[in-house]
């Protein structure tokens, strides 16, 4: 049956008033009818005509009334069919689509994969974006949070634009804020956690001020959080543990609550265990103890930041209020304390989701861009399918057409079919991005921030259900506009000749040939600059030897030793057993690995030169403590000078060694060795110069190195910088495979209970520093890969339509004559036409989007002309060999069958 | 004879008009006459009831109308029965007078307490 059946004549167009009027006429002529019959009747009776007439219409009554109740029922009627015809016409469309999809079995599938691949890619980096970007943080009101930092501008002879807040600083904000609902400070940290038969563990730790929980909103899941007590001076040591932890380590005993714990050595009492969403500030943190900012001690003062912030806004306040407070509070600072603020340091906010997701954003942000691109390929695609189908039903729909089926129900159905193909590849899109999730996460360096969001929630169902709606909807329009322009006078001229082509549609179909180029090369373009980026990372010089190199970090807290020589003598120890171990090297530590901490930015004065005053740059560096072993144990580089050595003890003359960034930047490099310098905190202690190293990139592999200054650990010649935690180095001479049981075992020889945490490999703190980037062109070479796959289809598609097309001509130009390889060369050529057009289309798209991954390049040109030759030329390769195909069948066209058919 | 009370009326006009359509098409006034003559005149049922009762009919496709001429050759609105309407003028018909006898026979019986 022909859906064109289905249509009625049930007049949409006709305005509804109109139909009202017409309705309204019936009625009354009904009704005129009815009371000339009756006047008759009454005249038969012998009335009077008149009689008769005024008799009749007193008879019938309130006419209007009836005309009304009559007209209301009508109504009634036309909106009950129409909404039935609705349906049915749609279950009509969506039938006669199904039986099309039997009768083209190879298209239907191949539109519902490739809808499937797309619509799936789109869904699972859309889980991680709503998981990551976009779902409310397990805390109440959580926009409302915002991370307190303190800015420095390069006037003040720093850079950084979120530096941590000084304790002066946080407690006059906490004072004056009337915006805020509350302002709590924080620091990160790591613990040795022990208690009854658990195993000492290293765990990342927070301490808090007591009303950090009131400030997040949090409440506990068993016990409490912390009260006003715990913060008070002196108050025994209580902590929280996360819901984590708990189940661990302490296998979810709900008796855990009111007992000790050995926290760095300390006893603790666990009044609480927070619920398994809470997370503060990210999964990696599992106790939190109170602290108290503390005016006396030594690092009171505005230029020490060792502290962390997190607010949270009053209802109703706005980030725009808190920002005209700050305000305040900034020109109140620099009338009071010229030197410190006048410059251009002042406290900022940022939102703390954002603060959360930072490092994750970028990558998300052009991942989805580019999982766009591959969908928007896509529905070029399958418009390009659904197109050469409709050419093919071309007779078919003029017939139709003929027969007086209206153009828009040609549409119609037309997209019902795509909408229903786009729904098909919808549902199979949602099961496959199941597995892509799982792909994109194992591809992840760690874990994404927040990544317990991460899930098949409503949103990314209605998501996934809108861009199959509206894959369906945007591929079907082209087609459905083309063909449905189809002249009935046609199918009657083309009846008995087979096909024709239509021209527009050919064009139509070439269009979208090279929209797929374009796109597919603004993504190659893309995935080649990110692996030319990564290659460039890699390439970096990091300043030491990262392979063979194992590390981990020991931590000896007060608690286990009180005095810091004694936990120093210990980490000597360490160093020597370390580096008995058959096949290592080298050992030594270091208080901040490269690619990881530059250490504690410090100011410094030179001996015999002024100091900077107010308003000008001051000498800074990272301050670091290091071991004899640890500059071979690393593969530093010396470059002048020596390193330090077994007799630069705590009662020989203070060492250090600079990097050449402080070399560079602070003597303009002037020779150095012998030079002293010192410390605000150690004013008697001068620390003469002694070496000089290569720089590290310290900060990560793509931020330039920084200053930095190594003293000695056995002399750490600052009190305030004990070194209870140090990162050990071990150099080994072969496979490092095998060797953590030795490690483990030297570490267990000098102290069983200390636990060493962070056991990783050198390289695998590189690859991690360039994780983001390799997570980003991982992906991206998937999509990439996809859409390559996808153009190749398309332009084999069209290549292989035209050669169907054009076999008589071909034909002809055989017969006349021509050469096998001229027909060859012509075929390819088309299609290259083709490509060559959406290249430069492409490349002009990519130098409009340039900006959105200017982000994730690195050490090479937005405009690498490397990338750009890769880009274009995978990009031709696939379609030569889509050409390839359809070409050569042209070229082997017989001449006397193809005349003969279409003679 | 006393009035009828319309509820006992309306009850049965659907009935009525189909019964009235059996024997082929009728106009809104032919129905109302045979209804007038073959079931009681003082029935007096009026237009304001039959006209939109009719209506309701035809939308519910008991009944179809069609446009015919009248016979001084004007406008006028047939009506007649679809093959649903006539099933069930019959079934409804034997219905009814079942429960008509029933309820004649309870107004005859003597009411005891």
């Amino acid at each position: 049956m022909s859906p064109s059946k289905g249509s009625r004549a049930r007049g949409e167009s006709v305005d509804e008033r109109e139909w009202v009027r017409k309705r309204r006429d019936e009625i009354r002529a009904e009704l005129e009818d009815h009371l000339e019959r009756r006047t008759r009747a009454l005249e038969a009776q012998g009335r009077s005509p008149a009689d008769a007439h005024s008799e009749a219409v007193r008879r019938m009554g309130d006419r209007e009334r009836i005309e009304y109740d009559c007209l209301r029922i009508a109504q009634q009627r036309r909106v009950r069919q129409r909404r039935q015809w609705l349906l049915e016409d749609a279950l009509r469309d969506v039938r006669f689509a199904l039986r099309g999809f039997r009768r083209r079995p190879g298209l239907a599938t191949g539109v519902v994969l490739t809808a499937a691949l797309a619509i799936g890619a789109a869904t699972s980096v859309f889980s991680v974006v709503n998981g990551v970007l976009l779902r409310p943080l397990p805390y109440p009101g959580s926009s409302q949070l915002y991370s307190v930092y303190t800015r420095y501008l390069p006037a003040t002879g720093y850079d950084f634009p979120y530096f941590s807040l000084s304790g002066p600083e946080i407690q006059d904000y906490q004072a004056m804020t009337r915006v805020m609902a509350g302002v709590a400070a924080y620091t990160l940290s790591s613990a040795n956690l022990a208690a009854d038969g658990i195993e000492p563990e290293r765990v990342a730790a927070v301490r808090a001020e007591w009303r950090l929980f009131d400030v997040l909103g949090a409440k506990p899941g068993l016990g409490r959080t912390f009260v006003e007590e715990d913060g008070a001076p002196g108050a025994p040591c209580v902590a929280v543990l996360s819901d984590g932890l708990w189940r661990e380590r302490f296998g979810a005993d709900t008796g855990i609550v009111h007992r000790d714990i050995r926290y760095d050595g300390q006893l603790c009492r666990v009044v609480g265990v927070m619920p398994a969403e809470f997370v503060f500030p990210d999964e990696r943190f599992r106790v939190w103890t109170p602290f108290v900012l503390d005016p006396s001690s030594p690092f009171w003062e505005r230029r020490s930041h060792p502290f962390a912030a997190v607010a949270k806004l009053r209802d109703g306040a706005t980030l725009a209020m808190a920002e005209a407070e700050l305000d305040g509070l900034r020109s109140q600072w620099s009338a009071e304390y010229p030197d410190h603020y006048a410059l251009g340091h002042f406290i900022v906010l940022r939102s703390f989701r954002l603060d959360l997701v930072e490092d994750t954003r970028p990558a998300l942000l052009v991942l989805l861009g580019s999982v766009g691109v591959v969908l928007l390929i896509v529905v070029v695609n399958v418009a390009g399918l659904i197109l050469s189908s409709a050419e093919s039903r071309r007779h078919e729909l003029a017939m139709r057409a003929a027969l007086g089926v209206e153009r828009w129900r040609l549409l119609r159905l037309l997209l019902t079919e795509a909408l229903v193909l786009g729904l098909f590849g919808g549902g199979l899109g949602i099961i496959a991005s199941t597995w892509m999730l799982r792909a994109i996460l194992a591809s992840y360096p760690g874990t994404f921030p927040l990544s317990s969001g991460i899930m098949l929630d409503g949103r990314v169902l209605a998501f996934a259900v809108g861009l199959s709606i509206l894959t369906g909807l945007l591929s079907g329009a082209v087609p459905a506009v083309q063909a449905s322009r189809v002249k009935s006078s046609e199918a009657l001229r083309s009846m008995g000749r087979g096909l024709t082509s239509h021209r527009g549609s050919v064009r139509a179909r070439q269009g979208l040939v090279v929209a797929q180029c374009a796109l597919a090369l603004v993504l190659s373009l893309g995935a080649a600059l990110l692996a030319r980026s990564y290659g460039s990372l890699r390439a970096v010089d990091l300043g030491f030897d990262p392979e063979g190199v194992l590390t981990f970090t020991v931590a000896i807290p007060p608690g286990s030793h009180a005095e810091p020589e004694t936990a120093r003598a210990i980490f000597e120890r360490l160093e020597e057993r370390l580096a008995a171990i058959p096949g290592v090297d080298a050992a030594g530590a270091f208080s901040d690995l490269p690619l990881q901490s530059a250490g504690a930015m410090d100011d410094f004065t030179i001996e015999g030169r002024p100091q900077p005053g107010p308003g000008q740059q001051m000498w800074n560096a990272g301050y670091q403590m290091a071991t004899p072993g640890a500059l071979r144990a690393l593969g530093l580089r010396l470059v002048e000078g020596r390193w330090f050595d077994e007799n630069d003890l705590a009662s020989a003359p203070l060492v250090a060694v600079i990097n050449q960034s402080t070399k560079r930047q602070y003597f303009r490099g002037e020779p150095v060795l012998g030079l002293r310098l010192r410390y605000s905190d150690e004013p008697i202690r001068w620390i003469t110069i002694v070496g000089v190293v290569a720089d590290t990139r310290s900060a990560g592999v793509q931020s330039p190195p920084a200053p930095a200054i190594y003293a000695a650990l056995a002399q750490a010649p600052r009190a305030a910088y004990e070194g209870r935690v140090m990162t050990f180095a071990v150099r080994f001479r072969d496979d490092l495979a095998g060797q953590v049981p030795l490690v483990r075992a030297a570490v267990a020889e000098v102290d069983p209970a200390l636990p060493l945490f962070g056991l990783r490999t050198m390289a695998t703190i590189r690859t991690e520093a360039v994780g983001q980037t390799r997570f980003a062109l991982t992906l991206m070479t998937g999509f990439a890969g996809i859409a390559l796959f996808l153009v190749a289809l398309g332009v084999y598609g069209v290549l292989a339509h035209s050669v169907h097309l054009r076999s008589g001509e071909i034909g002809l130009r055989l017969t006349l004559g021509a050469e096998r390889t001229e027909v060859l060369r012509m075929m390819l050529r088309q299609g290259m036409t083709l490509t060559a057009v959406g290249i430069a289309l492409g490349f002009t798209v990519a130098v409009v989007l340039r900006r959105a991954s200017a982000g994730f390049i690195f050490g090479v040109s937005l405009f690498d002309p490397a990338s750009l030759l890769l880009a274009m030329g995978t990009l031709l390769a696939a379609s030569c060999l889509a050409c390839a195909v359809p070409a050569f069948r042209a070229s082997r066209v017989d001449p006397v069958v193809t005349l003969r058919s279409s003679g | 004879m006393p009035r009828l009370h319309a509820n006992l009326l309306r009850g049965t006009l659907d009935l009525l008009i189909l019964r009235a359509l059996e024997g082929g098409r009728r106009h809104g006034y032919g129905i109302l006459e045979w209804l007038e003559h073959t079931v009681a005149p003082e029935l007096l049922i009026e237009e304001g009831t039959l006209y939109p009762a009719l209506h309701r009919l035809e939308a519910e496709g008991w009944i179809r109308a069609e446009w015919g001429a009248s016979e001084n050759n004007r406008k006028a609105k047939y009506y007649r029965l679809t093959p649903r309407g006539t099933k069930r003028a019959k079934s409804e018909s034997s219905a009814f007078r079942a429960y008509a006898e029933k309820v004649i026979r309870a107004l005859d019986e003597a009411v005891t307490p």
